[in-house]
């Protein structure tokens, strides 16, 4: 099972509904990706921290028309499951004290942090799954690998998103002339060596970004490309699989658990991994690793020694 | 005597539908009329002189003459079928990763905007042959679940294929 994290909805405000072409475009998307081998997808939302959310009215908070999208793809194409996700562009996380309120309507909830204190408060306090960064351009800051690595031991995944690099000629229409193409291509270079180096190749997500049919590529050719960046080769494998459904359970179980840990009942209605044996509740389905958590590696080290 | 090591590259080519043109409404319709737009036949601009210039271009571009030296130059296109978009590539050993990736980036061919994907990596070109058909059978399983015009023809071209490699020549590059 592979996971794209990141396929853009095409609108960006709560004000504009999406055309009939344009959610064309995004059911094309879908399946190009879904024919590529991608049976996860989720859907992302993303707006910028300014923007005020209808907290009141809890219908219009998800503007992602999930269900309409279900409907007309998921009989023709059994396998794909499709998820909502917002990305919130953070410059100053103070205020973002809604955030409780939003997180329940979204099976994953990400952030953009545009400056290094966004980017330290937004992973030791906030509650998300996944930190993006704006990899077209150049970052304003150095990432750290103690910021970045106690993210990753919290269980927070960081987003590489590799349509910036392959949009084509469509994708750079607004950008000017070759130039300023080639700028981008090498700042996405430059901020995903970055990554690597202060991630040590850990808790990285390898996700699309495709707002149309072409730009979506088969995943393991972009994990090559990243491997020839120097990306660990065993771990290369684990950035659209393991990493990606990791931050979709967490996400998922933030919704819901109790306490992201335990979850009650026989809820076969959006099932993220697929049932081994009936017989068996489906709470193992949601079931939190030991190793994801700081806490968890603790116990299960204790218990090791007891053995 | 040390042989000369090489590794073969099963590729093949995707057509993704168009933002702008009125087919773009038929591909979601149905898995098998997504799958039979994505594996259309190629039109006769794409053949192995413009594979391996716009596979030499892409490694130019994004690996500089460091890579278009290392990579580029070893590059070959051993089997190309327009029947079946399907092709392998011949590249050295230490810098295969490097085509991939310069594979992956490549979006356009002589004005036709597709996706390359690579299937299978392999040492020798017996292996690649044998995975392409095998991958092609079960291609087929998937799309002659409902039955159209366009699949017949496709079914017929992968039949082409499976003989158009027996016809391939075992590579014997000794030193």
């Amino acid at each position: 099972m592979l996971c794209d994290l990141n396929v853009p909805w095409p609108c960006s405000t709560y004000n504009t509904q999406p055309t009939q072409q344009q959610l064309e475009v995004l059911k094309n998307t879908i399946v190009t990706l879904y024919s590529l081998g991608y049976t996860h997808q989720a859907i992302n939302f993303s707006i910028n921290e300014n923007v005020r959310i209808p907290v009141g009215t809890p219908d219009l908070i998800n503007p992602i028309n999930i269900a309409y999208l279900k409907s007309e793809l998921v009989p023709r194409f059994p396998k794909l499951k499709l998820f909502t996700r917002l990305t919130i562009i953070v410059s100053d996380p103070s205020k973002l004290q809604g955030l409780a309120k939003i997180q329940n309507h979204f099976d994953v909830l990400a952030v953009q942090p545009v400056n290094e204190k966004a980017l330290q408060l937004c992973t030791t306090n906030l509650d998300i799954d996944l930190v993006s960064f704006n990899l077209g351009s150049k970052l304003p800051f150095f990432l750290k690998h103690k910021t970045i690595g106690s993210a990753i031991d919290k269980g927070i995944k960081f987003e590489v998103c590799y349509s910036t690099v392959v949009s084509g000629s469509i994708g750079y229409a607004n950008v000017g002339d070759s130039t300023n193409v080639q700028l981008i291509k090498k700042n996405f270079f430059n901020n995903v060596l970055q990554l690597i180096r202060a991630s040590r190749s850990k808790g990285i997500v390898v996700s699309s970004g495709a707002v149309q049919p072409l730009q979506a590529r088969n995943g393991e050719d972009i994990l090559t490309l990243l491997k020839t960046l120097g990306l660990d080769n065993s771990r290369a494998k684990s950035c659209i699989t393991l990493n990606a459904e990791r931050a979709l359970i967490s996400g998922r179980l933030r919704i819901k658990s109790y306490k992201q840990t335990v979850i009650a009942g026989n809820d076969s209605d959006e099932v993220l991994v697929e049932k081994k044996d009936p017989s068996k509740p489906d709470t193992l389905a949601y079931k939190k690793r030991l190793g994801d958590s700081s806490s968890g590696r603790l116990l299960k080290k204790q218990k090791r020694s007891k053995d | 005597m040390v042989r000369l090591k090489q590794r073969y590259i099963l590729f093949d080519i995707l057509y993704p539908p168009s933002v702008e043109s009125s087919e773009s409404a038929e591909f979601s319709v149905s898995e098998s009329s997504a799958l039979l737009t994505l594996h259309q036949t190629s039109p006769a601009s794409i053949n192995h002189r413009t594979l391996v210039h716009a596979i030499r271009k892409s490694i130019q571009e994004h690996y500089g003459d460091f890579g278009a030296g290392s990579a580029g130059l070893s590059v070959s296109i051993k089997y190309f079928s327009n029947k079946t978009s399907t092709g392998i590539i011949r590249c050295g050993r230490s810098t295969f990763h490097t085509v991939i990736g310069a594979l992956s980036l490549i979006d356009s061919i002589e004005g036709n905007q597709l996706i390359i994907r690579c299937i299978h990596v392999s040492g020798t070109i017996k292996k690649c042959e044998e995975y392409s058909i095998r991958r092609s059978r079960d291609l087929m399983r998937l799309i002659s679940k409902d039955t159209t015009r366009k699949k017949e023809e496709y079914v017929n071209s992968l039949d082409l294929q499976a003989d158009e490699f027996e016809t391939v020549e075992p590579d014997l590059d000794m030193d």
